[in-house]
């Protein structure tokens, strides 16, 4: 017969790793965060670990582990919702368990397949697990470890793990929804001068103010400028085809997509093969405004 | 031209609200709006289809922007039936097509924008000429 004081502590042990989010104080508390970007959601789960005055952690204990995951308890766990590129990896959308193996300068991540994965259940080499190289930097003293979303654009952004002092930065870039470039052929009827008034409230009878917009083809996408300009987020403007005619703006920063407005649609009109002008519609159809060619 | 940006942020700014004020109206069905769901197939309009069930102006008293959509899609319940709606409603049960989202006493075009949209637009395009293919198009690059 199994001796009590061995088989108690055990079924504590399975008792608890079974309900990760039970009440109870541990020493690494579960956290998460989640990031989306042009509707591709990275969400990370992980157990937390403390210094606890343990300064040296990654000298004394961590490194001499090889493959440890970036947390404490169950694996650390990155979840997504569309395939993604991390470091110029493809990474398909999915769950997986995440772990670096330490080299001397640089270390790899392993993504696995088996994402529920006890942190001392090291993984072995199955089908499906990605590697990515990466090179750990000195980072600022972070007494909790932590993953962070500290930079986010249009197209992706970066994802940090911060640990004592040791940091580990991430690219990451989603796929984009919208196809921004067009032909220039297809771009040419639209291309000139408008006058562009918003629409007025009812009972208005103030002259609406009117805009100038030049529409060019320029590095393959139809961009628009206005004059005089809106602000600094609307010096430059971007017209992508979401339908014959039919467009979408999106505010450029640094020649960059910064904004895409998706409340709203510009309908241009054609007289053979040249617009006439364009109504913006919002969501309920309704009329935002108005612009006739002017050249 | 500062005003541009910022007109276009009231506007912005205005349509959110009203979303957010249609779904306080509407708790269960318009939860389901908050978040668009693309694709999904659109429905075959149900042979013999009316506006019967559409809500008529005396039912809609206490929305009046909206009377006017409602009438539109009073004319053409046959295009309206064979589109799917992209607000998020079109996977609740009972649901067939934005016909759906005009009928009954829940009718969630009563206050959803999305759903109004739809139906505006349907029905310009309609009497433009443009087929319900063409329509359906238009509502998944506007709507989907």
């Amino acid at each position: 017969m199994r001796p009590a004081h061995l088989v108690l502590p055990a079924v504590l042990l399975v008792a608890g790793l079974a309900a990760p989010v039970s009440a109870q104080i541990q020493a690494s508390e579960p956290g998460s965060v989640a990031q989306v970007v042009d509707g591709t959601k990275f969400s990370i789960e992980y157990y937390r670990p403390r210094l606890r005055g343990r300064d040296s952690i990654f000298e004394t204990q961590i490194l001499a582990e090889k493959v440890w995951t970036p947390g404490a308890n169950w694996a650390t766990t990155f979840e997504l919702s569309k395939k993604i590129q991390l470091n110029g990896t493809d990474v398909p959308a999915g769950k997986y368990s995440t772990w670096f193996i330490f080299h001397d300068r640089t270390w790899t991540l392993l993504l696995d397949p088996r994402a529920r994965r006890f942190h001392m259940n090291r993984p072995d080499s199955v089908a499906g697990q990605i590697k990515i190289e990466v090179t750990p930097e000195a980072g600022p003293f972070t007494d909790v470890l932590a993953w962070t979303f500290p930079e986010i654009r249009v197209n992706g952004g970066k994802l940090r793990m911060n640990f004592a002092t040791r940091q580990v930065t991430l690219d990451y870039r989603v796929e984009p929804s919208f196809e921004y470039s067009m032909p220039q052929q297809a771009a040419r009827p639209y291309v000139g001068q408008y006058e562009f008034s918003w629409a007025s409230e009812p009972g208005d009878t103030t002259p609406p103010k009117v805009y100038k917009l030049d529409l060019q083809y320029r590095n393959g996408s139809l961009k628009g400028t206005f004059d005089p300009s809106p602000d600094p987020t609307m010096q430059e403007v971007l017209f992508f085809s979401i339908r014959p005619h039919w467009f979408r703006m999106a505010t450029l920063e640094k020649g960059e997509v910064f904004d895409v407005w998706t409340d709203a649609v510009f309908e241009f009109a054609l007289q053979g093969n040249r617009a006439t002008g364009f109504e913006i519609r919002g969501d309920g159809d309704e009329v935002w405004g108005r612009a006739k060619r002017v050249r | 031209m500062p005003q541009l940006h910022a007109e276009a942020g009231t506007r912005r700014a205005f349509l959110a609200g009203a979303l957010l004020f249609a779904s306080s109206l509407v708790p269960l069905r318009g939860l389901a709006a908050m978040g668009r769901r693309r694709g999904g197939q659109h429905p075959t309009p149900r042979p013999g289809i009316t506006a019967a069930k559409v809500l008529t102006p005396e039912q809609l008293k206490d929305a009046p922007d909206s009377l006017d959509v409602f009438n539109m899609v009073r004319e053409i319940p046959e295009i309206v039936d064979g589109i799917r709606c992209q607000c998020g409603c079109a996977d609740i049960e009972g649901f067939y097509s934005l016909l759906s989202c005009y009928e009954g006493e829940g009718a969630m075009a009563r206050d959803c924008m999305i759903c109004q949209g739809e139906g505006r637009l349907a029905y310009r395009l309609h009497k433009a000429g443009e087929s319900l293919d063409s329509i359906r198009a238009a509502i998944d690059a506007r709507f989907g």
